[in-house]
């Protein structure tokens, strides 16, 4: 009779899809640039406590993951008035909610890796400016803006 | 031995695929703005007379480059309303130095030379309109009056425009 | 020995000195629900403001050549919509630094048991600058000149409560020629509850129904009033035209969930170009 038995390693393989199945992003906060006056910039930093935007995710401890954001370059406004929006490298970070994780900024135009070296739970954030024009037409403007992670 | 390594084979092979496939996941939050319409009024030059001579009246036209000038902004053809409350007098201790015959003219751009409508600054509402792009400019001009002894000092006054939206 | 006095009267001040106040926005309007406002003020300028902020109460009027006039009432009589006995301003008195932000709460605090409407009042911001020092001085003489400078800013505020309706009737639309201009007046009465605001449109059109001048303006209805729009006429055929006149409830100055939906008027006149 042959006995089969299972490498280790093939385990692991086994293994890998629960983990993913634990790693999820939850959109906690809008980025709320707030009521802004025709003329003049508006900037909400990422360390904004109220006024940037905010994800949190969520993965076991050793998770790394890849973060995209996707963020518009306008809003959109009553009538079909656009606003439009600068969200530029500097306007974002990523950080564990561990003692000892630092903020680690980065472009949202660009993909960035993450590693859950030290607890299970990380926040985004992210800000951005605006400069409504002079002719602006007043009202509420909005648009979206996705997190993305990729867990390989 | 064979059909084991076949089935290690196989599952190896399944769990390279599975784990090949990069599991995605995204959530979406709101970018979100308020945009008010303002009104502004600022002081933009003063109505500077320059040297004035003891008995000697000086005149300074709305026109003039040193006449007293307003920028304000608002919504574009918008009614709006003026009114002066000026002095009647610059005060240094208890002098007195007489100003009046007040003069002035509104337009939608920066040059009063030309298209400026006249009017009295006073108390009385002056009905202006903001121009097409928002825009107001308010130019004001006067006469001082030193007495022929006026005493030197440090005058004093205070000018308030007030310009009211319907 | 003559002396020469260098005065100047800071009606405003110096070049790159600015002093004023911007105010947002232009209108305000408060729920009974909430009770509660604001009113966003930005210093442009380099040096700190004094601002400081009170109610009054004031409705637009016109008067006989269709000029819009702000009345104000010191003391309205109980017939009249006031809210402003009910408003305070929370700081109703702050100096603003250089192109800092102050927001001012506004919170009201109405009687027990008023009926459903419509009530008014009028903010007034004034801004204050710190006195200038004149330029070119006689400093040698020791004369110089302080001055102070203050610019006022009223914007309506409106407070509601329950359901308020709002519309418009339009009469006596009629034109005349004034210089180069076709001058036209007409009267608004408002309808319903609240005040109407809107925008008022105009197009002179020519027998082949081309649109040769037109105009359009922001309009606030308290009471009835009978205002004057123009439309040049330099250029213009002589012959008949037909002036086309229409209200919307609608304005692009204010968030389309503070207006009152109405329907809008509409009215035509015969108009003839010498």
């Amino acid at each position: 009779m042959h006995r089969a038995t299972i490498p280790a390693t093939l385990l692991s393989l086994i293994a890998a899809p629960a983990a993913v199945a634990q790693v999820s992003v939850t959109g906690i906060r809008d980025l709320a640039f707030g009521f802004l006056t025709l003329g003049i910039s508006s900037t909400v930093l990422p360390s904004d406590p109220v006024k940037s935007a905010q994800w949190r995710i969520t993965a076991p401890v050793g998770q790394r993951i890849q973060i995209r954001l996707t963020v518009p370059n306008q809003l959109l406004g009553p009538s079909g008035a656009t606003l439009p929006v600068s969200i530029n490298n500097g306007d974002a970070f990523v950080q564990g909610t561990w003692t000892g994780s630092v903020p680690n900024s980065f472009n949202p135009g660009s993909n960035v890796n993450f590693n859950f070296t030290g607890g299970t739970q990380a926040i985004i954030r992210l800000g951005g400016q605006i400069t409504p024009a002079a002719n602006q037409r007043p009202g509420t403007y909005t648009n979206t803006a996705v997190c993305t992670i990729t867990v390989f | 031995m064979h059909r084991w390594a076949k089935v290690s084979t196989a599952v190896v092979a399944a769990c390279v695929v599975a784990a090949s496939n990069a599991s995605a996941q995204s959530a979406n939050i709101n970018v979100t703005a308020n945009v008010l319409q303002a009104i502004s009024v600022t002081g933009f030059r003063a109505l500077d007379f320059g040297n004035v001579f003891p008995g000697v009246n000086k005149t300074i036209a709305p026109s003039a480059a040193t006449s007293g000038r307003f920028d304000a902004t608002g919504q574009a053809a918008a009614n709006v309303n003026m009114t002066f409350t000026l002095p009647v007098n610059l005060v240094s201790g208890g002098n007195n130095l007489p100003i009046g015959t007040w003069t002035g003219c509104w337009d939608t751009d920066n040059n009063p030379a030309a298209g400026c409508t006249n009017f009295t600054p006073s108390a009385a509402a002056s009905a202006t309109t903001f121009s097409a792009g928002g825009a107001l400019f308010v130019f004001i001009g006067g006469t001082v009056s030193p007495a022929a002894n006026q005493a030197a000092g440090a005058y004093t006054a205070t000018a308030t425009l007030t310009l009211a939206y319907f | 020995m003559s002396r020469t006095l260098t005065l100047m009267l800071l009606a405003a001040p110096l070049p790159a000195v600015a002093q004023g106040v911007l105010v947002a926005p232009h209108a305000v309007f408060i729920d009974h629900r909430t009770r509660s406002g604001w009113v966003q003020l930005y210093n442009p300028g380099s040096e700190a403001t004094e601002v400081s902020i009170e109610a009054l109460f004031g409705y637009p009027i016109t008067d006989s050549i269709g000029h819009l006039e702000l009345r104000t009432i010191e003391k309205p009589d109980s017939t009249m919509p006031s809210a402003v006995g009910w408003i305070q301003a929370f700081p109703r008195r702050t100096v603003i630094a250089p192109q800092a932000r102050q927001t001012i709460r506004l919170l009201v605090t109405p009687p027990a048991g008023i009926a459903d409407g419509e009530y008014w009042a009028r903010l007034a911001i004034t801004a204050k600058g710190s006195a200038v020092p004149v330029s070119g001085a006689d400093t040698s003489q020791g004369i110089t000149v302080g001055l102070n400078l203050e610019v006022r800013t009223i914007i309506p505020m409106v407070y509601r409560k329950g359901s308020v309706t709002t519309g418009l009737k339009v009469s006596s639309l009629r034109t005349s020629m004034e210089a180069d201009s076709l001058v036209i007046r007409a009267r608004l009465a408002r309808q319903g509850s609240a005040a109407y605001l809107g925008t008022v449109r105009g197009a002179l059109v020519d027998a082949t129904g081309v649109s040769r001048g037109t105009f359009e303006s922001p309009i606030s209805v308290y009471y009835d009033i009978d205002p004057r729009f123009a439309i040049g006429t330099t250029g213009l055929a002589s012959g008949r035209y037909l002036l086309r006149f229409s209200v919307t409830s609608e304005r692009s100055d204010i968030a389309v969930e503070q207006t009152l939906k109405a329907a809008t008027v509409r009215d035509s006149i015969e108009v003839r170009i010498r």
